[in-house]
């Protein structure tokens, strides 16, 4: 069943990533000027330019080029940093782990902060607690994550001198060394997904909280929180884990920007880096890495229903 | 006769309806409580520079990075510039950068969400590039595209537009959809009505609730992006003050000037709060998304 919905998905999805591939490398080869011109420096000669441009296959027309990229791309291929001097694909997989460990523990802690408040705030509907939660959902929505990671870095490293203040430190180097430096920021991004997340759970399991299968439940003498967690909350989680895509994406974004902030050499890093620079191949792969990994998940997340609600028929 | 009396019928079933929704807006508190908020940072941006005094390029050598006091509120920045005269210009700017996004998607966005729901032969040419758009994390997208055409103010309005289009889009689409299938829409279709007619008479003051909703979000979302993109180097360019600019000077005197974190951060979440209570305020009085 799986199967056939991945296929039924494919030739659209298809379609949108090479749409994808497409504003990628237009929008960075119409406006972005003569990538030679720039890789050379301001003394270098027109010839020069001229010479460089060839090499790359920067003379030829905008299709030809980006069928020449594409190519690559499938191939595995992205090209060579202007800045770095490696290629853009080593480049992205040396850093990827830093910032795949920030986003998880980001999300990690969104979803534990965010499902426990949205059930508080559900099951004492209309208390202090509800309107406490609600309240500082709405907050946390409205304050940007590289702020927080500055007032983290006021209150815990300033002030206080219980964490470092910047950096990074891998976890296989030293666990405890890579805690400390990765809580910070994993709580900026974390706390304010956390909110939609509170909102979303509270409003879905509000919504089933009074359905007939839940009165059935507490009938047949199942405890409380038996009835909450496994009915009540299964069947609220579906619009749960449809906005945990469009979380996903928020993360990664407030994932780069807060790696500017702690000075943590992730893909976020690099990549404002290579916007400084105007390292376009750096920019073009890593947004097209990025958008690609964000359509499988968007799939994969589709793909979940199915695991929480056995009804979903793949369409 | 009898259509005189329909037509009185009508009328009082429209005044009725007008005095529901009315009510629903009084008792709309966090309408109330964003409007207040927004209304309070509006009258601060425009009229406290002008009552107070306050310049926000004057240099002050001699009270350079000093915290809070009478003479300067917000304290001074590594030039000796008061503090809550750069917040204060800054929320103009946020201010400035976030309706202008919200006006042009609000623009692009309705037209071409309206194509997409009325013709079947543009819906998936529109939509499939609106996916594509939405397959980038925004702010991603939002410093490639500035990478692109340089930094500047006017410029992140450009960019940010790009990247919440697809939002505004898709709400018209959807919203659109559903009032096409309505009997007075189908009623006008059969009537012989043109197509821009039945759009822009029918079907648009049909949407406008959910419209303006989302676009209150996409307000709340480009004073974020907008700090976003200052504040990480590719928006607005310093001196000119931009809540996310001054921030980035701020992390550099983290351990001397804490309070230079502080305000404009403050700033932002109050302006940001405002709109998106603002927005949910609306959603409870249009009853945008349940009809209970």
């Amino acid at each position: 069943m799986g199967t056939r919905f991945v296929v039924r998905r494919l030739p659209s999805l298809v379609l949108t990533w090479i749409l994808v591939s497409v504003i990628a490398f237009v929008v960075m080869h119409v406006t972005a000027g003569n990538p030679a011109a720039m890789m050379l420096g301001e003394q270098a000669s027109p010839a020069e330019v001229a010479r460089l441009s060839r090499v790359l296959g920067l003379d030829q027309p905008l299709p030809a080029q980006y069928l020449h990229w594409m190519d690559g791309v499938i191939h595995g291929n992205l090209g060579n940093s202007i800045y770095l001097g490696e290629p853009v694909l080593r480049a992205i997989i040396q850093r990827l782990p830093i910032t795949l460990s920030l986003t998880i523990v980001a999300l990690t802690m969104a979803i534990v902060v965010g499902v426990s408040a949205g059930i508080l705030a559900a099951l004492r509907q209309g208390s202090w607690v509800d309107a406490a939660v609600m309240t500082v959902a709405t907050a946390g929505l409205s304050m940007p994550e590289f702020w927080i990671g500055l007032m983290l870095i006021l209150v815990f490293a300033v002030d206080m001198h219980l964490l470092p203040l910047m950096g990074y430190v891998p976890f296989t180097a030293n666990p405890v060394g890579w805690f400390e430096h990765i809580i910070m920021p994993a709580f900026a991004i974390g706390f304010i997904q956390s909110a939609p997340i509170a909102r979303m759970t509270r409003s879905s399991l509000l919504d089933v909280l009074h359905a007939d299968y839940m009165r059935t439940a507490r009938a047949k003498g199942l405890g409380a929180g038996r009835v909450v967690l496994r009915h009540g909350l299964r069947n609220a989680a579906i619009p749960v884990i449809t906005t945990l895509g469009i979380i996903l994406a928020a993360l990664i974004s407030g994932a780069f920007v807060v790696e500017t902030v702690f000075d943590i050499p992730g893909v976020g890093y690099m990549m404002l880096q290579a916007v400084d620079n105007r390292d376009y191949p750096v920019i073009q792969g890593g947004i097209m890495m990025i958008a690609s990994a964000i359509l499988v998940v968007n799939l994969l997340i589709d793909l979940c229903y199915s695991l929480v609600d056995p009804r979903v028929e793949f369409r | 006769m009898m259509a005189a009396r329909v037509e009185a019928a009508d009328l009082e079933e429209r005044a009725a309806a007008r005095r529901r929704t009315w009510l629903r807006f009084r008792r709309a508190r966090l309408l109330w409580l964003g409007t207040a908020l927004l209304v309070f940072a509006v009258l601060a941006a425009f009229l406290g520079p002008v009552l107070f005094n306050l310049h926000p390029y004057r240099m002050d050598v001699a009270h350079i990075l000093q915290p809070p006091s009478a003479l300067y509120p917000m304290g001074t920045d590594e030039y000796g510039r008061s503090v809550l005269a750069r917040v204060l210009f800054g929320t103009r700017l946020s201010l400035f950068v976030g309706v202008a996004v919200a006006l042009i998607t609000l623009g692009l966005g309705t037209t071409l969400g309206l194509v997409a729901a009325y013709f079947p032969s543009g819906d998936s040419a529109v939509m499939r590039v609106m996916d594509a758009l939405m397959a980038f994390p925004s702010i991603l997208l939002a410093l490639a595209l500035m990478s692109v055409i340089g930094p500047g103010t006017l410029n992140s309005v450009v960019v940010l537009a790009v990247v919440y289009l697809p939002a505004t889009t898709r709400v018209v689409r959807a919203t659109s959809k559903v009032a096409l299938r309505l009997g007075y829409v189908e009623a006008a279709q059969a009537l012989g009505a043109s197509r821009l007619r039945v759009l822009v008479r029918h079907v648009l003051p049909g949407i406008m609730g959910p419209l303006l909703v989302q676009q209150t979000f996409i307000l709340a979302y480009a004073i974020l992006g907008e700090a976003t993109l200052s504040f990480v180097g590719a928006g607005t360019p310093p001196p000119t003050p931009s809540l996310g600019n001054i921030l980035s000077e701020a992390k550099s005197v983290i351990y001397e000037a804490g309070w230079l974190a502080l305000y404009p951060g403050l700033a932002i979440a109050w302006l940001v709060l405002g709109v998106n209570l603002l927005g949910d305020g609306l959603r409870d009085a249009l009853s945008v998304g349940s009809r209970s």
